[in-house]
């Protein structure tokens, strides 16, 4: 085989273990009853697959055949490994049995065509268990949940490859060691649980959207996995309204990709993007998976209201279009339930626009003495904003002034020292 | 990345005389994309005969009404994905003509996998 077809083959590869890997894992682990055994028997069987196919070809039902694979390897490891053949004496058996069944593959190809919703859950779940950090629940979901290879995830988080495969080893470890094995959150547990998961797919879109670290100013790919995953998770609990409000939030946000940063690489603010850039179908994709929540008589979470805020500005062809009341209305409710000075701020904002600069500098007021906001250049900066719309621009110069030394990105000062110039030249 | 996965048909082909079996595993497959958080559009087009063309040729704009009788090809669907690779658009455009080939054997059936061009 060649260069080229070698490439293609381990590029097959790497699709069908995104494609199917969850599956695959969520089916070995209720055999085995252990996520993290799961995990590795399914990268074993990728091994195999990168050695076996550039020779023998790519199998005509691939995901069945690293399914009858992975079951192999497992025999085998339960064989070799004294610890693993008393743990697992009797799934030994009868993983052996469904190898040895007249056709393993269409044996493994129904097993993959049952419904595992349930499974599937449980894996992210695990993957996401408390016991775990946020960064290891972040890596484990990835692998386990995502379908990343551990390279991906090293790619998309700056780092190296061993890192995470250690990071992924001790997660699992750490899971074996609290005695998580493959259970489902009680009903007690559930929503804690639940929010949890909702956190892990809301912070690997973010890492993607905001770029922390690195050249760019975006890796559009992990948005995209964050996306796939939270479309995952409404497919596989379509009444939790707010699984349906983080997948709705994250299309909305991944929507204005290309209007958000300009030609130089700076950040676009929302009302003056090229709304013609967004992204009509993730918009409708969201809308469409926020409006399933419409029947739902809970009081919305913070991710449905923050779903539904972004969906007024979504519907918004112009700026001045925006439903600032509503808005307003919405960041209310979002205070209430996820209490934070940036809310806080952002709905003093909305006010503003709703109801006249004057509501929202009494807003403003009301958060002088929260320290987290004291050395907060947007703090100064809406101030300004709402000076200058009561026409006081003396005041509204000196807030520009202000929010021009507390911010750290050279452009974004240069363009608030502007303002207040041109707002002293016009006294 | 995203890629619009084209459907195309070779040659006459009578959609009525499908059995409802094809359309029935194509929607579950549809579900199963949109499931798996790859789907992010998709839809089946009228035939044809109630297609319009409108032409630019020489210099000479006209309409024309279908059915195009030199056409030998013809879209009949699309799905639009939001993927990895390209590997994985074709792994996808797979699993819909292999329904094809259980459910209506003696088509021709072309899926076009094309990657979108992304800004930048």
């Amino acid at each position: 085989m060649s260069r080229a077809q070698a490439d293609v083959v381990s590029e097959t590869v790497e699709a069908v273990w995104r494609m199917e890997s969850a599956k695959i894992i969520a089916v070995l682990a209720r055999t085995v009853n252990d996520v993290g055994l799961a995990e590795e028997l399914a990268s074993d069987a990728v091994v195999a697959a990168i050695e076996q196919w550039p020779e023998d070809g790519v199998p005509d039902r691939p995901a069945a055949w690293l399914m009858v694979t992975a079951k192999r390897r497992a025999v085998d490891r339960i064989r070799r490994d004294q610890n693993l053949k008393t743990k697992y004496a009797r799934v030994a058996t009868e993983l052996e049995a469904s190898g040895q069944t007249e056709d393993p593959i269409a044996h493994a190809e129904s097993e993959l065509d049952d419904d595992i919703g349930d499974e599937l859950l449980r894996v992210i779940f695990c993957a996401c268990h408390p016991v775990l950090t946020v960064e290891a629940r972040t890596a484990l979901t990835l692998k386990a949940a995502a379908g990343l290879t551990t390279g991906e995830i090293a790619r998309a988080y700056l780092t190296g490859e061993p890192t995470v495969a250690q990071r992924i080893v001790r997660a699992k470890r750490k899971l074996q060691k609290a005695g998580v094995t493959f259970e489902a959150p009680t009903a007690a547990e559930f929503g804690e649980r639940l929010e949890a998961v909702l956190e892990v797919v809301y912070l690997i879109f973010n890492e993607g959207y905001t770029a922390t670290g690195g050249g760019e100013l975006m890796r559009p790919e992990l948005c995209e996995d964050a996306q796939r995953l939270a479309q995952r998770l409404t497919a596989l609990m379509p009444d939790q309204p707010e699984v349906l409000g983080l997948a709705a939030l994250l299309d909305f946000q991944a929507s204005r990709t290309r209007a958000r940063i300009d030609a130089h690489g700076d950040p676009v603010p929302l009302p003056e993007q090229d709304r013609t850039k967004w992204d009509r179908l993730l918009i409708r994709r969201g809308l469409a998976t926020l409006h399933r929540t419409s029947t739902s008589s809970e009081d919305p979470g913070p991710y449905r209201l923050q779903a539904a805020i972004a969906a007024c500005h979504a519907r918004a062809f112009k700026a001045e279009e925006t439903d600032w009341r509503r808005i307003a209305g919405l960041y209310s409710r979002l205070l209430s339930v996820q209490p934070s000075p940036v809310v806080a701020l952002n709905r003093a904002v909305a006010f503003g626009l709703a109801f006249g600069p004057q509501t929202g500098l009494d807003l403003l007021d009301q958060l002088a003495d929260v320290s987290s906001l004291k050395d907060y250049h947007l703090v100064p900066a809406v101030r300004g904003e709402m000076l200058e719309r009561l026409g006081r621009k003396a005041a509204a110069a000196t807030e520009f002034d202000h929010a021009a030394e507390l911010t750290d990105n050279e452009r974004e000062r240069a363009q608030l020292r502007r303002r207040a110039a041109s707002l002293r030249a016009g006294l | 990345m995203r890629y619009l996965i084209n459907v195309i048909h070779e040659g006459e082909l009578d959609e009525s005389s499908a059995p409802a079996q094809l359309f029935e595993d194509m929607g579950a497959y549809v579900g199963k994309l949109a499931a798996d958080g790859v789907l992010v559009d998709g839809a089946g087009l009228e035939p044809t005969e109630k297609a319009t063309r409108v032409v630019l040729n020489q210099g000479d704009v006209k309409t024309v009404d279908g059915p195009f009788a030199e056409a030998k090809e013809w879209v009949g669907g699309y799905f639009l994905v939001q993927c990895r690779s390209q590997a994985e658009a074709v792994e996808i455009a797979k699993g819909s003509i292999e329904i094809h080939r259980k459910n209506v054997p003696d088509w021709n059936v072309v899926h076009e996998v094309r990657r979108i061009i992304d800004e930048e």
